[in-house]
Order: C-alpha cells, then structure tokens, then sequence
C-alpha cells in the first residue's frame, strides 16, 4: 500500500537534518505497535514514526506550552484549530513563535477513536479506510470538526495537502516555510486551493443545528438544560486540562483560590461558568474538552456558542493575527471614543 | 394572574457601586431624600473594574433576582482605565447569561457620576420595576435549602 | 528530551490507561492514554494527578525502626532482619491469619503484586488489603 504519511516524514526528517530546529513535536505511530501517541522526535531517524492519520487526541500546542523549551528551536505537525491555538498561547506569552516552525496539516475532520482500524484519513467528500474508500460517514467524526470552518492551516508556516490515492501539495506560506521546503528540497506546489465550499456549508448547517436549536428554547428550558448537563460533572477536571487556552499555572478553579471554600468539592456549576467566562472569548473549537469528559457533557459546544456570540460583538477571530489581543482583557483606540455600557 | 403573582414579589437586587462616583452619587440620592424602592443590597467596591464575572454568577445563584453595577463615566475612571475593562467584561458576562438561559436584562451596567443623585435614584426605580416584570430568579429554585446552588 | 511513557494507573482497579509525561530523565505531568480501551483519553481526577506522589518529601527514603515514641534510621539488612524475625515470630505464635498485610495505591502494581503473593504463599494468610478500597 502506498506510503500516504512518506511526505511529511521526509519534511520532519529533513527539517532535524539540516538543522533548522532541535526537535519535532507531532503525532507518531511506532511501527511495531498500533497506538497513535505525541511524540518529541530530536533524531532523523525516528521521522519514520509520524503519521498524517485523521486522529488527533491531544493538544500539541499545549505539551510545548508547558513542558517545551522556549529557547529550543521546535518544529510542530499540527491540524488548525491546534495552530490556532498556538498563536493564542503565543498571545499569552506561552510559547515563543520566533522559535517554532510550524506545518499544518489541512484537515476536513478527525475521528472520535480508530474503532479497530489502523489507517484513516478523512478527505472533503469521503474517508479513507485503510486504503479503501468510503462515503463520509459523519457519524464518526468528532462533534467540534463538524462545526469547523476552518479547514485551511493559512497561519502555519508550510501547509501540507493530502488527497485521495496519497497525492500531495504542499505549500509555502512565510519566509520560514520557504527554509522548511528548500531544507526537505521540495517545491511549492503551485496550483488552485481546496474547494472548501462544501467543508463551510457543512459548518454552517451544524452550527445552525446545534446552536440554533438551544437558542430556540425559551430561557428557562436553556438554563435547565445546562443545569442538568453540568450535574452530570465529576469534577476531574479534565476540560481544563486538556484545554489549550487554560493555561494559568495559579488555575482559579484550584483549592486556596476563591471558588472552592476549605476542603470542600468544587461547586459544579461554577465550575464550568467560570471557566466558561475565562476562555470563552478565545475558543477555538478543538473540542478536547469535550473529548476528555468522561461523563460526557457537551463543553465544546456551549464555548463555541459563547465564542460565535463574542466574536462579531468584539469583532475578533481567536488564532489568526497575533497582534489582536483578547477582547475581554485588552482595550483597543476605538474604545476611548465610546461613551456608552456597549461598545456600539 | 401570573403578571399580579409577579407584581407582588419584592426582587432581591445587589448592586456594585464604585467608590469614587456611583456610591457618592448613592450618597447624595440618600441626603438630598430623593425616593428609590430599597430593594438594592450595596457593595462597595473601589472600582467597577473589581467586580469579578464570578461574583455576579455566584450572586446569581446565591439566588438574587438582579445585578446591578455602577461606575464612574467614561473618561473620568479614578484608576484612569477601570471602567474600559468593565465594559468590556460586562458586556460578555451578559452574553454568557444569555448563552446559559438566564435573562440577561437582569445584570445591569450603569455610568453614574458623584453629583447624579436624581440619575442613581431614577435609574434604581427602572430597573427595579424591570426585574419585578422579569420575576422571581429561574435559579431560585436550584437552591434547595443551601445559600448558594453548588 | 520529552518523551510519553504508556502505563496503567496505580490507583483503583479500574485500571485506566496512562502517558507519563517524562522530561529530562524525571516524571512532570500525566495524560491519558489515548487509545486503550478501558479509558478512551479520558481520566478522572486521581489519575490526572498520579505523578504527584512520585518525588513527594514525604516519602520514606531510609528504612526506619520505631524506638519509644520516635523512629531510629537502620540499615537495610538490620530492617530485613528485624521485619523476618518479628513475622515468622507472629505466625509461629499465633497463626498466619494473626497477621494482616496492606498495600498502597502508591507503589506500582507489580509491587503489589510481590506483596499479596508474600502475603498468601509465605506466611498462608489471606489477610491482605489495599488502601484504594478504604
């Protein structure tokens, strides 16, 4: 079967070899055993590990927020919304992306879990599976990608392309993309973007889906809905941790801060309004949120609902310009002229 | 029948007045005898700035029926930027309301200066009769006996 | 050098599965282990936090013997000895099921499995417990 991941292998290796960074964050499957894991990969050698499979269980750009080094030059493989959120952690100081080399992997989706199968890889109108090819079957694939507009990785510096029958395109889009492809001796591949047309229709009509038919209900029906939803919590906290945006290491929602009193177990519903309230202006639908509550609460979309609600109020879209900082926290020229409670 | 039930309840309101300009212009309201419904609970903060999103939700669902902070004007913030950031945060903290299933008209936000005492007084009854159109808190019930619903 | 080390959680018998996030030759963090079966990259809130008793200073790093009210540092052979002694000593005396073993959440499971089988196979007691389920 055709090797669909040689081509980013090669970019990951190349990248090591020549130098341009010390180390490669991305998802690796070991050749002897299935599990798809993050790897931190300072050999050429163990290039051969990455994979472009559409499964993606974790935040990349949280592990190099908290466990990287942000003097260390790093390379990282990532889907969008993780890029996003690294230009959000960038915001905030986390990461430093003068150091990072970063190759986006354009993505029309990701699956809940493999369910057995060893090669998936999830294009615009159909899914392959270990090289056979299927109808897309949205059933399978996360809740967050099916509301996702954005498939394109335009703030990474290479995009990377893969099609039906392992043909690839890939991309330049900075001065440090151009390295990356000059070190891997691949050309940019010139040529028309994806139709993504179908991918925005098919955000549109979930978003519409899942967000209309809450704001359709009438207040008190909302307020019971996620009242009940927020009573199924265990309190692992495991939404803020998985979440890229949470990265405050003096966390509020922690014993010795203000929301839990003494000994006693955090309050459930404060507990996801307040987290709600701290990063809901900046969400960028990753929904790792909601793919690591065990309990399974729909988190993911209630901050996207808030994030599609704050964003054309504070006209600002989470994870593309560096220089637009988060609404809630930063005030902008504009806002000195404005005598009102709202910003109109 | 339902809109009498409303009328006779006696909502429960906090309010956040910043020390500088809306707790004078409460002042002034009081000495210069200017009648307001007492429905309001004061806090006094040192800026409306300080007023954490998560005091109003803990207000909330301590079971209030509405919220009510008051700052100084544009411009004239005693800590030069205070009130930017509270128009800011208030203006997601309602849409965070509305999100949730909570009336967001029962959190408001309100400019009142040290010599506006008629304004704080007038203000005061608008949105006290508000809050009694809106009823009781829809959280009200979530309490089941503890001060706050957890 | 980062690298994610697959094992099972210690805690309950569950028996989620973990990455232990490994940095520079010392445990920082934990994350769930993606793709097993039991877990699904989900963890409650033991298992988020299973790294945390790894260095933690209250761990015993010396073999100590209690004198009095206060506790006197052996050596290792000393503390072996003494342990040999006192135990063959309860079971001659009084009987295997005259003692009791209890293990913790906090050694790994292989060495909860050296215990129980100390407990069973050596001394013939059943009596063997484990702190996760108190």
């Amino acid at each position: 079967m055709k090797n669909y991941n040689k081509v980013i292998q090669d970019i990951v290796r190349s990248m090591l070899e020549a130098g341009l960074v010390e180390e490669v964050v991305a998802f690796g499957q070991d050749p002897a055993s299935v599990d798809i894991l993050p790897l931190f990969i300072t050999e050429p050698q163990d290039a051969e590990k990455v994979v472009a499979i559409s499964y993606y269980p974790c935040s990349l750009a949280k592990l190099v927020a908290l466990y990287g080094d942000k003097d260390k030059k790093t390379g990282m493989v990532l889907r969008p919304c993780d890029a996003r959120a690294l230009v959000e952690l960038a915001k905030r100081q986390q990461v430093n992306l003068e150091n990072i080399y970063t190759v986006g992997i354009e993505c029309y989706g990701v699956v809940k879990d493999r369910a057995g199968n060893n090669e998936i890889y999830v294009f615009p109108g159909d899914m392959e599976i270990d090289g056979e090819s299927k109808p897309l079957d949205e059933d399978m694939l996360a809740p967050g990608c099916l509301r996702c507009e954005y498939p394109i990785p335009t703030m990474t510096d290479v995009s990377f392309r893969l099609e039906p029958k392992g043909e690839v395109s890939v991309t330049a889009n900075t001065e440090k993309g151009k390295e990356i492809l000059s070190a891997a001796k691949i050309s940019s591949t010139e040529g028309s973007p994806t139709d993504i047309s179908a991918i925005k229709e098919r955000a549109a009509r979930w978003q519409e889906q899942d967000f209309g038919e809450l704001m359709k209900m009438e207040p008190g029906e909302r307020l019971k809905y996620w009242l009940s939803q927020f009573d199924k919590c265990i309190k692992c906290y495991g939404c803020r941790n998985s979440c890229p945006i949470c990265y405050c290491s003096d966390c509020y929602l922690e014993p010795g801060r203000m929301l839990i009193e003494g000994e006693e177990m955090p309050p459930e519903k404060l507990f996801h309004i307040t987290r709600l309230m701290h990063v809901g202006d900046s969400c960028v639908n990753c929904g790792q949120c909601e793919a690591a509550c065990p309990m399974g609460i729909p988190v993911s979309k209630l901050y996207h609902m808030l994030y599609k609600e704050l964003s054309p109020l504070f006209d600002y879209e989470a994870g593309f310009d560096l220089d637009s900082l988060p609404p809630v926290s930063s005030i902008r020229d504009e806002d000195l002229l404005k005598t009102g409670v709202e910003l109109d | 029948m339902a809109v009498e039930q409303k009328q006779d309840f006696e909502p429960r309101i906090l309010g956040f007045l910043c020390n500088w300009c809306c707790y004078a212009g409460a002042d002034l309201a009081g000495v210069s005898r200017f009648q307001y419904p007492p429905n309001m609970r004061v806090i006094r903060v040192m800026c409306s700035a300080k007023v954490d999103p998560t005091y109003i939700m803990k207000a909330f669902l301590s079971g209030v029926d509405g919220v009510f902070i008051g700052g100084c004007h544009i411009g004239d913030c005693h800590y030069i930027k205070g009130n930017y950031y509270t128009r800011r945060r208030i203006m997601m903290v309602k849409k965070v309301l509305e999100v949730i299933g909570i009336e967001p008209e029962r959190l408001r936000l309100e400019w009142v200066s040290a010599a506006e005492g008629a304004i704080f007084a007038e203000v005061m009854k608008e949105f006290t009769q508000q809050i009694k159109e809106l009823g009781p808190s829809p959280l009200r019930k979530e309490l089941q006996g503890s001060k706050v619903a957890k | 050098m980062i690298s994610f080390v697959p094992t099972i959680c210690t805690y309950c018998g569950t028996g989620c599965g973990i990455l232990l996030i490994v940095k520079d030759g010392s445990v920082v963090g934990a994350r769930p282990w993606p793709e097993h079966p039991i877990n699904q990259d989900k963890l409650c809130i033991k298992g988020w936090n299973v790294d945390e008793f790894i260095y933690h200073e209250d761990r015993l790093k010396k073999p100590l013997v209690k004198e009095g009210d206060s506790f006197k540092e052996v050596s290792w052979e000393e503390a072996l000895k003494l342990v040999a002694e006192k135990l063959g000593e309860a079971k001659d005396k009084s009987g295997p099921d005259s003692v009791a073993f209890l293990a913790s959440a906090r050694c790994t499971n292989e060495e909860n499995y050296l215990l129980q089988k100390l407990s069973r196979a050596v001394i013939g007691t059943n009596n063997v417990d484990h702190c996760a389920r108190l």
